[in-house]
């Protein structure tokens, strides 16, 4: 992003001068700059943009075994097989569902987060906060999900076990489609919202501190003070990455929703991507999943297009 | 450019993966060519090579682990090789739970290793396209391989005719047997179940009457698992046999039927389970468990009074375990249930997994790979691959042969345990056994011999089984589970069983029908 950003910039600033007086020098002027893009440009074209040529196997019964030129053509079957699906209902409704508890419950936690922290006046305080809140981030989702199982199953788990010696009954956390999608929620912000609060710390860092002092003197609350000073200063913050987030809307951290399905709570949990490893990787259909992966890759385009508009039409700064 | 890029990383995101191993498989395509262009070349040409082991081998050997040590290359046996063979063997073993999924990525990346374990389900999706060497045209010349793994018959298993692209991966048919707490029996005044009603009895007594006796309601009957893929039940085999459920596919007059479609042999099995599980006669977490779960749970935590036990890991394993927990425990064999109608049946392997070798790799590699096999096979190969190497794994004392601690630790027995071995009840019994242990898993396999429950259709092959059997099953399971867990009434078996007919059963039990008239000419 950041690079995407400079190189324009730099090209601004080159090429204003060059408009009136010509061409070739402004570009000889230039070359060390354009090599400094070099590698950036080159990162993009080799490791993004030529893979994308694997694609076409969507449009075949790839075979690894007869590679590209040797896989029969197909074209739009995988597509019309996706779509016939029975299935294709339950996973779109899936999908969107735990994107839309990730974008309205998991996405405002850290932003929740930072402004509770920026409250905090001692520093020692706020420091060691921060600092545990961040560690699950390096915690993997399988010592997370298999902490979720010690605590929570019904059989032998923690919780279980504590309910049942107090005389309640056993809940069946894990394999009571219920309670999937509050189990997947709560799993996401309690790994991560430290770690994303940072962006949003550094955002707030950035705050004069004379807009608090004005709002004082002005007789402001803290409330008041929130409201007024610490949110409009996170809001080109949280719209870019609001932005971001709908483009992966319906990436939802495979290795996560994985490693909590089971057979029971499929019916809520089973999403494209687990939907693609069990047909792609478990049964071999290749081919039909690269097909699935471009379908989310097309909705996840149109939804960052429209959002960028979205953010431009009230007055925002969009991604590009 | 900047325009474009977070649509690049929205749309390269979903298919970095994918994609990536495009250049690879682009490397497997030109590789098939070569190949085949070298068989048609020379079609006896793989191994008939003579191999003068002057040149050192790099090897790798890919197989399904089941827990324990893993290989080192330091280890007595790894060295002997080398000696013998002049090989760097890179002996790796995953746990079953991933299997499938590591050799299917491996085969999106066209980089399968020089030899490999293969389930049923990719040997039968692989093996006509060139990617397993077919040995039929050199097997004469490593007679151990006939002679050792039950016959030519044996080696054509799940092949087309004249040609042999594997080797049987040898299975105790009646490997595992139930075992039960004859320690809890006795103190709770109870008898060996021989019906499934005296078992359900005997496991509700487990799960409330505290044969434990510590005071708490922390035990219960028996527990279960999925089969890795979560198509299929794990460790309750003799109880799906007594209600009259076929290990997959059964013969009933005389064509093959999936389990699938036993209404009513399905509802009875789920009216059982439903109460095991409302009474807490079940593991709860049955659904959840790991495919080696309900084991692990029996011999170290002894809460569990009924396990499906593997007769050679019992007095290896789990005897010692379970005495760690409970020095009292004693497991004795428990014969499988009789059902309402008398039927019985235990827990029945099918020989279907094959050692497979490599057909892109160099012939050299090849014929290495086969005198290996080969060796294995021998006599001193079967001691030496079950027992390590004299000296370093275990000793002779006198008359007596004694393991040392290297064996334990090197795992000095997993060529024999997960690769290759002898067709032979006797496969994890060591030299230095005390020949009363040794008669004793005898007798627990002689005990469950007369209740094999044998599929019908191993070995036949269903292209839509191959292309959508695991999905169906899943979608299939996932019904049956909920029933069991009370979740959906009993009832909605028929429309499961509807279900997994009309999206793709029927025309799976065709498909298998079929091979299985035309295996029987």
């Amino acid at each position: 992003m950041s690079m995407g950003e400079k190189e324009e910039a730099v090209a601004q600033t080159a090429s204003s001068p060059v408009g009136r007086s010509g061409g070739a020098a402004a570009w000889f002027r230039g070359i060390p700059i354009y090599l400094m893009i070099l590698p950036g440009f080159l990162f993009f074209v080799i490791f993004k943009y030529i893979p994308m040529g694997g694609l076409v196997i969507a449009f075949q019964e790839y075979d690894p075994f007869l590679g590209f030129q040797g896989s029969p053509w197909v074209g739009l079957d995988n597509f019309h097989r996706l779509f016939s699906d029975p299935d294709f209902g339950m996973l779109l409704r899936n999908t969107l569902f735990l994107s839309g508890l990730n974008l309205f419950l998991f996405f405002p936690a850290p932003i929740l987060l930072a402004v509770l922290l920026n409250e905090v006046s001692r520093s020692w305080f706020r420091k060691s906060v921060q600092t545990i809140i961040y560690m699950p981030h390096f915690l993997s989702w399988v010592i997370v999900v298999n902490i979720t199982v010690v605590l929570f199953a019904t059989q032998d788990g923690g919780i279980n076990n504590l309910l049942d010696s107090l005389g309640y009954h056993r809940i069946e956390f894990l394999t009571d489609s219920h309670y999937f999608r509050a189990l997947y929620v709560f799993q996401n912000i309690w790994k991560e919202s430290g770690w994303s609060a940072i962006i949003f710390l550094a955002a707030l860092a950035g705050v004069n501190p004379m807009l608090y002092e004005a709002a004082v003197i002005d007789g402001a609350s803290r409330w008041r003070q929130v409201w007024h000073v610490t949110l409009p200063a996170l809001k080109s913050t949280i719209v870019i990455l609001f932005i971001l987030r709908l483009g992966q809307v319906l990436d939802l951290g495979f290795e996560h929703v994985l490693l909590i399905q089971n057979p029971v709570n499929l019916n809520v949990a089973d999403v494209f991507d687990t939907y693609v490893y069990r047909n792609g990787v478990l049964q071999g259909n290749f081919s039909y999943s690269t097909t699935v992966g471009v379908f989310k890759s097309a909705i996840g385009l149109v939804l960052i297009i429209l959002a960028n508009r979205l953010a431009k039409a009230f007055g925002q700064e969009g991604v590009y | 450019m900047k325009r474009w890029l977070p649509v690049s990383i929205a749309a390269v995101l979903a298919m970095g993966t994918i994609a990536g191993c495009g250049d690879s498989n682009d490397n497997a395509a030109h590789s098939v060519d070569s190949g085949s262009a070298d068989n048609t070349a020379a079609p006896s040409a793989p191994a008939s090579a003579q191999d003068d082991l002057s040149k050192k081998l790099d090897i790798d050997i890919l197989t399904i682990s089941y827990g324990g040590a893993s290989w080192s290359n330091d280890s007595a046996i790894a060295q002997f090789l080398d000696k013998k063979f002049n090989v760097h063997l890179n002996f790796q073993a995953i746990s079953q739970d991933n299997y499938e999924e590591k050799l299917n990525v491996l085969a999106a990346a066209g980089k399968f290793p020089d030899a490999f374990l293969v389930q049923k389900a990719d040997f039968l999706k692989w093996r006509d396209k060139g990617v397993f060497l077919d040995l039929a045209p050199v097997i004469d010349q490593y007679p151990n391989l006939t002679e050792y793994l039950g016959g030519k018959e044996s080696l054509q298993f799940m092949n087309p005719p004249g040609k042999i692209y594997g080797l049987p991966y040898y299975q105790i048919e009646t490997q595992t047997s139930f075992g039960i707490r004859k320690d809890w029996l006795d103190k709770l005044g109870l008898q060996l179940p021989t019906t499934i009603d005296e078992f359900y009895d005997v496991a509700k007594a487990f799960a409330t009457q505290d044969p434990d006796g510590d005071g708490k309601a922390d035990t219960y009957g028996f527990s279960a698992s999925l089969v890795q893929n979560k198509t299929d039940f794990k460790h309750i085999d003799p109880i799906k046999a007594a209600f009259g459920l076929v290990n997959n596919w059964g013969v009933k007059d005389g064509r093959l039927i999936s389990w699938h479609t036993q209404t009513q042999e399905l509802k009875d099995f789920a009216t059982f389970m439903n109460k095991a599980y409302k009474e807490g006669v079940l593991d709860k977490d049955f659904a959840i468990n790991k495919v080696k779960d309900p084991q692990d749970k029996y011999e170290s935590a002894g809460k569990v009074g009924i396990d499906d036990v593997v007769p050679n890991n019992f007095y290896q394993s789990i005897v010692p375990n379970l005495k760690k927990v409970d020095p009292n425990a004693e497991t004795v064999q428990l014969l499988p249930p009789k059902g309402p109608t008398g039927l019985q049946g235990t827990s029945t392997n099918s020989i279907t997994q094959k050692v497979v070798i490599n057909a892109k790799i160099d012939k050299e590699k090849q014929a290495r790979l086969l005198d290996m096999f080969n060796y294995f096979l021998s006599d001193e190969g079967d001691i030496l691959t079950k027992n390590g190497v004299e000296g370093t794994d275990y000793k002779k004392d006198g008359d007596k042969y004694v393991k040392l601690d290297a064996f334990d630790q090197d795992g000095a027995n997993q060529i024999s345990t997960l690769l290759l071995r002898r067709f032979d009840l006797h496969t994890q019994i060591h030299l230095w056994d005390d020949p009363t242990t040794v008669a004793n898993v005898d007798q627990w396999f002689k005990n469950s011999e007369p209740f094999k429950w044998a599929d019908a259709a191993a070995g036949l092959e269903s292209p839509t089984a191959t292309k959508q059997g695991t999905t169906l099953d899943q979608k299939f399971m996932a019904t049956l589970i909920k029933v069991i867990m009370g979740d959906q009434p009993i009832g909605d078996i028929d429309q499961a069983v509807a279900d997994w007919k009309k999206n793709g059963g029927d025309q799976i039990t065709k498909e298998y029908n079929d091979a299985y008239q035309a295996s029987q000419k």
